[in-house]
């Protein structure tokens, strides 16, 4: 694909998303029913009531690669959690493997906070770096979420084969966990291990499902159209090569 | 409370030019936004290592709080710092190249992750015999299926080669390449249209995850 094309393809996804952000407020995109955030909703009100914590692990992105797309939507995952958990009195800890991954998830807590008007003194501490290699990063968020009475555990982000350690000391904690991801590997561990993985692009739908802001219906909408965009275009490539044109 | 000018919109707009610039130096050639894309690309390989480091001092202060706080987990703790402190003494007085320094990577670091390996395979075959259990759907069977029969196809069976089985032109080989592939590539684009939108989100400030 030459630079022009790549250019365009963005620049057309870009008025897209702008545009379906704008007919929201009049014609709402209707989201699918996932039973994963159906869950997640009866999970926040339980961990809450119970004085349990909820744990977002993030993965170990580099900020300067491809793959930090799907952090980036733990941490609005994060953030959304930190919402809605903050009043109970265990608020929401994140245990990420990347250095820029830490200190933006403390910025996600800190601003919830701060939406919620608590002191700085009060604000939570609760993002960490539990380690700097994939396996001492998996290790350090088993110790955590083993410590830190967790009840719930989404792992959003970008992990490798190191997801499931996370994942199965999640299980054994008895803990709901909802696992996404952008690498295949993690996708297929998280399908076995999590007790509800979230295949292909449905990570990317998960800040939309946990609220109903226009720009992350929009998002969702126009993911949606873009692939039915593909499909047809593989299938016309697909039917032009086989006639031979 | 008082907001710190760093918050949005500063900050947003500063989002929005490097990102252009960046972005559009990749897509356009022109010396001047070539020059401005490395030049930002190297700015933030520079804070990254400084968000290592702070990244550190925060495993160091967790790993602290722990030593203090939980005698009956401080011995993890303990263990951390003692690894800590042998390995950036190493390290950092004799060199990386330094023998001794590689025979801590050789002989300590390799076997344990390597041993974490084996634990990760164990973890998997648990984790499919609960899904034997548990949740068994047709998405589920299928995954099971597939698991199975290229783990059959991988090694000859007891010496024997089955011929739908083994081998690079045997059936299963040819649907695992076709549907295999097909499904990878169906995933793949379904990541690549998520990043691209989430990426289009941040950029133009309609979506910041990390701040106000």
């Amino acid at each position: 694909m030459s630079d022009g094309i790549g250019l365009l393809i963005f620049i057309a996804l870009g008025i897209l998303v702008v545009t379906l952000t704008i007919t929201q407020t009049r014609n709402p995109y209707t989201l699918r029913e996932m039973p994963a955030f159906q869950r997640l909703r009866r999970a926040i009100g339980l961990a809450v009531e119970d004085g349990k914590r909820m744990h977002v692990s993030l993965g170990r992105g580099i900020i300067l690669s491809e793959n930090f797309g799907s952090a980036l939507i733990g941490l609005g995952a994060l953030k959304r959690l930190t919402n809605v958990a903050l009043i109970s009195d265990r608020p929401p800890i994140a245990t990420c493997g990347e250095g820029s991954l830490m200190i933006l998830a403390q910025n996600s807590l800190r601003t919830a906070s701060r939406q919620l008007g608590l002191a700085p003194e009060n604000l939570p501490q609760k993002a960490l770096l539990s380690g700097t290699t994939p396996f001492s990063y998996a290790i350090g968020s088993q110790m955590e979420l083993r410590d830190q009475r967790v009840a719930v555990d989404l792992l959003i982000g970008h992990f490798g084969s190191e997801a499931a350690l996370i994942s199965d000391a999640s299980h054994q904690q008895g803990n709901l966990s909802i696992a996404g991801s952008d690498d295949l590997s993690a996708q297929a561990i998280f399908a076995a291990g999590a007790t509800y993985p979230l295949l292909g692009e449905e990570v990317f739908a998960a800040v939309a499902y946990m609220d109903g802001e226009p720009i992350q219906r929009a998002s969702l909408q126009a993911q949606d159209l873009a692939r039915w965009i593909v499909i047809g275009f593989l299938l016309i490539a697909s039917v032009v090569k086989l006639v031979g044109l | 409370m008082k907001r710190s000018f760093l918050h949005s919109p500063f900050s947003t707009f500063v989002t929005l030019v490097t990102g252009l610039i960046v972005l559009l130096g990749y897509f356009i050639d022109f010396e001047m936004l070539r020059e401005l894309r490395f030049r930002f690309l190297q700015w933030g390989v520079i804070l990254a290592a400084v968000a290592l480091m702070l990244g550190v001092f925060n495993l160091l202060r967790v790993h602290w709080s722990r030593l203090r706080e939980s005698p009956a987990k401080a011995v993890y703790s303990f263990m951390f710092f003692v690894g800590f402190v042998l390995s950036l003494s190493v390290g950092g007085l004799l060199g990386i190249q330094n023998s001794l320094n590689r025979a801590l990577v050789d002989y300590v670091i390799v076997p344990i992750e390597a041993s974490l390996f084996v634990v990760i395979l164990v973890t998997l075959i648990y984790a499919l015999t609960r899904l034997l259990q548990n949740r068994l759907s047709v998405f589920n069977f299928v995954f099971l299926a597939t698991i199975i029969l290229s783990l059959l196809s991988s090694i000859p069976l007891l010496g024997i080669e089955i011929p739908f089985l083994h081998g690079r032109d045997s059936l299963l080989s040819l649907a695992f390449r076709v549907l295999g592939t097909a499904g990878v590539r169906g995933l793949l684009l379904g990541v690549a249209l998520g990043s691209v939108i989430t990426g289009i989100r941040v950029l133009f400030g309609l979506d910041r995850p990390y701040g106000e």
